[in-house]
């Protein structure tokens, strides 16, 4: 089981860098998920495979009878599904947002920094605001 | 000595409410706080002659084995005595100078921050808290150099003067933590008694070079001396406070307060000699050239400092001469800065040639102007007139002729500065330059007091034995000496030196207008302009000019290459990383997993048509063209997820896993509704060689993976909450009670960034203004 | 959307929503011993909220949380905080969980403890922070 374990995780971070490594927005958004998901697997792999007996005290005892999943990783991966969460709609709404004012759905075509490059003769001038920022040399596609 | 930081702390935190209310009355209140810490320190000298050092601590930083520990010894005295008493005229002053000028809140707060530092600075005894409050001075000097921030010279000057002393900082804070490492962290009062170095080895020359750095770029030597002048942008009580009397000494300060340790290192007299007899000459040479009144005095200042170094390279034997002369420069020079503001107040005018006749406009001016050039050049019975014979004659006694030839040329020079004070008030001038207003008492107030005081200093200067004798020991390490001191001794070779150098300064302030001309034809007079001629073009400025365009070509270049705005670059380079690090150590300890695969719990045919279901999920996502199909992947995957967390005993994962799926499914058809449809942004090359990547990146995760299983899971803090969960936080599910006790303040942090994610998403899709319309 | 799937809609909605918002109290309250809590539970309010929102209409779904979802946020962190503070005043650090006892009825006994506090306020940010983002969603 630990073997197909292992495959899965990889499988699943392989997949969420391909995802991030495209130009389309909405595609980072899907790599971000399965990120999340590889490294909440990974996380859990850490606490070893126990099946079926949750880390939970039996009403006649005090203490948790081992064998028993381990609750350290559990705990973390609780609070990480939460956080991904929050920073998946965050993120869908930056994305939402940026097509909205760009109407574009391609990373590149977001090229304000691109002008960093200048800013050594540029200094003094306040750097124009991002929304203007689709560059008409480029052909975007 | 905590009470007096304590006060200026309060002043401080007061002066944002007090000064929009007292407008220029609060410094009187800053000028009496400053006179009452004076008089404290004054009352403590008595005991401090006679029982020895004092010393007071509150712990602070006790990790870092560093505690907020003060110590009033001779030298600390004497500078703290100057700081408050200094402080106290120049607040009083400055109460006539800005009178209500609208920044007067920031000007307050950033000159009680720099007494309260200065202060600090000099008190403190343990080398952590002296380096805080070190860089605590450059800040406020930043501050209140910049004080007219919408001149954009003063902003550059002020932006050097904060780079220079702020690197010079930053050395010695290295050498700080060199000498930490070779000695352990001490107090600076155990130099002379028990943390003896071992000052050879080549730790103790590093450390000892990068001090010496920091010293020489806050006490503006050559090649460094470029930021001083510059900052006579400053209002000029700023530059009589700090350029003049307290922050430039306070590199002088840290090299005689470490002279007990580096004294003995063989560096020692060659680069202190060498640093301060060049910046003496240089300072003295410049000085005499220059237009502009304060430029004139800050190099002026330039070369008592050079002086002051050279005399500390001298050692023991110029101990006296000097503390005589720290004493004497900080009062004249201090007393000359405030009466050029004066003049420059009362006129509108800086430019020496064209100012003259003044006395017959200003009569009260003109009497404290009076004692302040008598103070300055020296003339008996003034403390400067002490100071200067101690030095020559130190000059005298020391082995190197040259020596002498350096301190006689640099009193040459500072003294013809102190008699080209008068050229403002005696001056023939047409057409007369008159008074637009006749100044405020406060106004003459400073240089008067000032002035007065070295022009006295000389004739109770039998009382300043004990406090000169008191600094010598704290310079040398001694435990205890004497020193006599007397204004007029026989006439000896000494006093006709002085006799020498006073005519000779008078023929020079004479003949300045040639030097002046002189100074403009080697482009000496100007601050160096965009494009440097003459001598200018051998200005050290030039360097730190170059150095600066130098970081800010870097910076766009790094940032072009770096910084350049594509994320997949990113993160193929973080990835790369990752995996050649990776491979490199896999490679160099010949495979960590050579010991078998780790297979101890059976397969479970269930089990495996979940993981089968998630990595197909995971391809289907990937290749999807639609988004929709990605999200239905997606959801089918994460239900897959919950399905096994729920079987490996995770039921609380499970449960939530379930609910987020469900929710993030929702919300992505909710968005992607609205997005463009995918179209093919990258070529198949492209696509190859990130599949390339992904599939390298995959791989090593998987073997990281099973690496994590063959490891032993650490159980030591998994066994402590199983024990503990009922007994000690009262519940049986060992998850949520880690989530709700043991771990609770991670759980609140993370309830807080869900909130503020919450607000961002609010903001972001709420917000309308400036959309973009096609 | 044509009338009939929304008025089937409708319909469960009407049942299942207040269902879920019960269960999400059961899985609260039962969270500190069986699995459940404040996570899970605030999830299923946001879900039977969700379903309101597609069943009827986002002023519906409003009207019937009463109050602003960042309203709830702040009560929870609030209530989170305020948990924690509590056995500050005893001269404890932060968040020490604190228990008291109450007798009942022949052998039970009912435990409280300022770790419940803690787990409501979870539950309140979750719910606050999910609907916040929801609704904003929604209203675009």
């Amino acid at each position: 089981m630990e073997l197909l374990f292992a495959i899965m995780v990889g499988t699943l971070y392989g997949c969420a860098l391909y995802l991030l490594l495209r130009r389309s927005i909405v595609k980072l958004a899907i790599g971000l998920i399965l990120l999340g998901n590889g490294a909440n697997l990974l996380l859990f792999s850490s606490g070893g495979l126990v099946r079926g007996r949750p880390p939970l005290v039996p009403p006649d005892g005090t203490v948790v009878v081992p064998p028993a999943a381990d609750p350290l990783p559990q705990a973390l991966i609780l609070t990480a599904i939460v956080i991904s969460f929050g920073v998946l709609v965050f993120a869908v709404a930056l994305i939402y947002r940026t097509h909205r004012a760009l109407r574009t759905d391609d990373l590149d075509d977001l090229v304000a920094t691109d002008r960093l490059g200048e800013v050594s003769e540029a200094a003094h001038r306040p750097i124009e605001p991002v929304a203007a920022g689709v560059d008409p040399r480029s052909d975007g596609r | 000595m905590l009470l007096s930081l304590a006060t200026l702390a309060v002043l401080i935190l007061l002066a944002p409410i007090a000064v929009p209310r007292l407008e220029r009355r609060f410094g009187y209140l800053v000028a009496l706080a400053s006179a009452a810490s004076f008089g404290c320190f004054g009352t403590r000298l008595p005991d401090l002659f006679r029982d020895g050092p004092y010393s007071e601590s509150v712990p602070w930083l006790p990790t870092l084995g560093s505690e907020l520990a003060l110590r009033l010894d001779g030298l600390s005295a004497l500078f703290a005595l100057l700081v408050t008493g200094i402080g106290a005229v120049v607040a009083l002053y400055t109460v006539g100078y800005l009178e209500d000028d609208p920044r007067l809140t920031r000007f307050w707060v950033a000159f009680l921050l720099f007494e309260l530092a200065m202060l600090g600075l000099v008190l403190a005894d343990d080398l952590l808290v002296l380096f805080v409050f070190w860089e605590l001075t450059s800040v406020a000097s930043f501050f209140l150099i910049g004080f007219a921030h919408d001149r954009p010279r003063v902003r550059a000057n002020a932006q050097q003067a904060l780079v220079v002393t702020g690197a010079g900082g930053l050395a010695l804070l290295a050498g700080f933590l060199l000498l930490a490492q070779e000695a352990g962290p001490f107090r600076l009062s155990e130099l002379s008694t028990t943390a003896r170095l071992p000052v050879d080895t080549p730790l103790a020359s590093a450390a000892f070079a990068l001090v010496l750095l920091g010293a020489i770029t806050k006490s503006a030597q050559v090649p460094f001396h470029f930021w001083l002048p510059n900052a006579m942008e400053a209002p000029t009580p700023v530059s009589a406070y700090l350029h003049s009397a307290t922050m430039v000494k306070a590199g002088i300060y840290l090299l005689a307060r470490l002279s007990p340790l580096f004294g003995s290192h063989p560096w020692w007299e060659p680069a202190l000699v060498a640093l301060g007899g060049t910046t003496a000459v240089v300072g003295a040479l410049l000085a005499v050239t220059q237009r502009d009144l304060k430029r004139l005095l800050a190099y002026s200042t330039v070369a008592a400092l050079g002086t002051l170094v050279l005399l500390l390279g001298l050692g023991a034997a110029a101990a006296k001469a000097f503390t005589l002369f720290l004493l004497a420069h900080a009062l004249y020079k201090g007393g000359a800065f405030l009466l050029a503001g004066a003049i420059e107040h009362g006129t509108g005018q800086r430019a020496l040639e064209r100012l003259g006749q003044l006395w017959r406009h200003a009569p009260p001016l003109t009497a404290s102007a009076l004692l302040v050039v008598l103070a300055a050049a020296g003339l008996p019975p003034a403390l400067g007139f002490v100071a200067k014979e101690a030095v020559l004659e130190t000059g005298l006694r020391s082995t190197a002729p040259f020596v002498t030839v350096v301190l006689t040329g640099s009193f040459l020079g500072q003294t013809a500065v102190a008699w080209l004070l008068l050229r403002p008030f005696f001056a023939r001038r047409t057409p007369e330059p008159s008074l637009e207003h006749p100044p405020h008492w406060t106004l003459l107030s400073g240089p008067a007091a000032l002035g007065g005081a070295a022009l006295v200093g000389g004739l109770v200067v039998s009382w300043i034995a004990p406090l000169v004798a008191a600094v010598a020991n704290s310079v040398t390490g001694a435990a205890k000496s004497q020193v006599e001191l007397a204004l007029w001794h026989s006439v000896t070779p000494v006093l006709g030196m002085s006799v020498v150098i006073l005519t000779a300064a008078a023929l020079l302030a004479i003949a300045w207008p040639r030097c002046a001309s002189l100074g403009d034809r080697l482009a000496l007079t100007e601050p160096l302009p965009e494009r440097p001629r003459g001598l200018g073009r051998l200005a050290p400025e030039r360097g730190y000019r170059a150095g600066l365009e130098g970081v800010l070509r870097l910076a766009s270049v790094q940032t072009r290459i770096l910084q350049n705005g594509y994320l997949r670059l990113y993160i193929t380079v973080i990835v790369g990383t990752a995996i050649l690090l990776t491979a490199a150590t896999v490679l160099r300890t010949r495979g960590p997993v050579a010991s078998g695969l780790p297979t101890r719990t059976p397969v479970d045919l269930l089990d495996a048509i979940l993981v089968l279901i998630i990595v197909v999920s995971g391809f289907v996502a990937v290749r999807a063209s639609e988004r929709l199909a990605a999200v239905a992947a997606l959801g089918a995957l994460g239900f897959s997820l919950a399905l096994l967390y729920a079987r490996y005993g995770a039921p609380d994962l499970a449960i939530t896993q379930v609910l987020v799926d469900t929710l993030t499914v929702v919300l992505l058809v909710f968005a992607f509704y609205r997005l463009p449809r995918y179209a093919r942004l990258s070529s198949t090359a492209t696509r190859l060689r990130d599949a390339f990547v992904a599939a390298i990146f995959g791989g090593m995760m998987a073997g990281f993976t099973l690496l994590v299983f063959a490891l032993e899971p650490p159980s030591r803090i998994s066994t402590f909450f199983n024990e503990q969960a009922y007994p000690a936080a009262h519940g049986r599910n060992v998850v949520n009670t880690i989530l709700v006790d043991f771990r609770a303040l991670d759980t609140l942090g993370e309830i807080t960034v869900l909130g503020l994610a919450s607000i961002g998403v609010l903001t972001l899709l709420t917000y309308r203004r400036g959309e973009r319309t096609r | 959307m044509s009338t009939l799937p929304s008025l089937i809609l409708r319909t469960a909605v009407r049942w299942i929503a207040p269902l879920l918002l019960l269960f999400s109290l059961f899985l609260l309250v039962r969270g500190h011993h069986e699995p459940g809590g404040g996570f899970s539970g605030g999830l299923i309010a946001s879900t039977g909220f969700a379903l309101l929102t597609f069943g009827y209409d986002l002023v519906t779904a409003r009207r019937l949380l009463r109050v602003h979802p960042s309203a709830l946020v702040l009560a929870g962190v609030g209530l989170a905080l305020a948990s924690g503070a509590v056995p500050m005043l005893g001269g404890q650090p932060f968040l020490t969980g604190l228990w008291v006892t109450i007798p009942l009825t022949g052998e039970a006994a009912l435990k409280l403890g300022t770790p419940l506090v803690f787990d409501v306020g979870v539950y309140l940010a979750v719910i606050g922070a999910t609907l916040a983002m929801l609704f904003a969603f929604a209203e675009e």
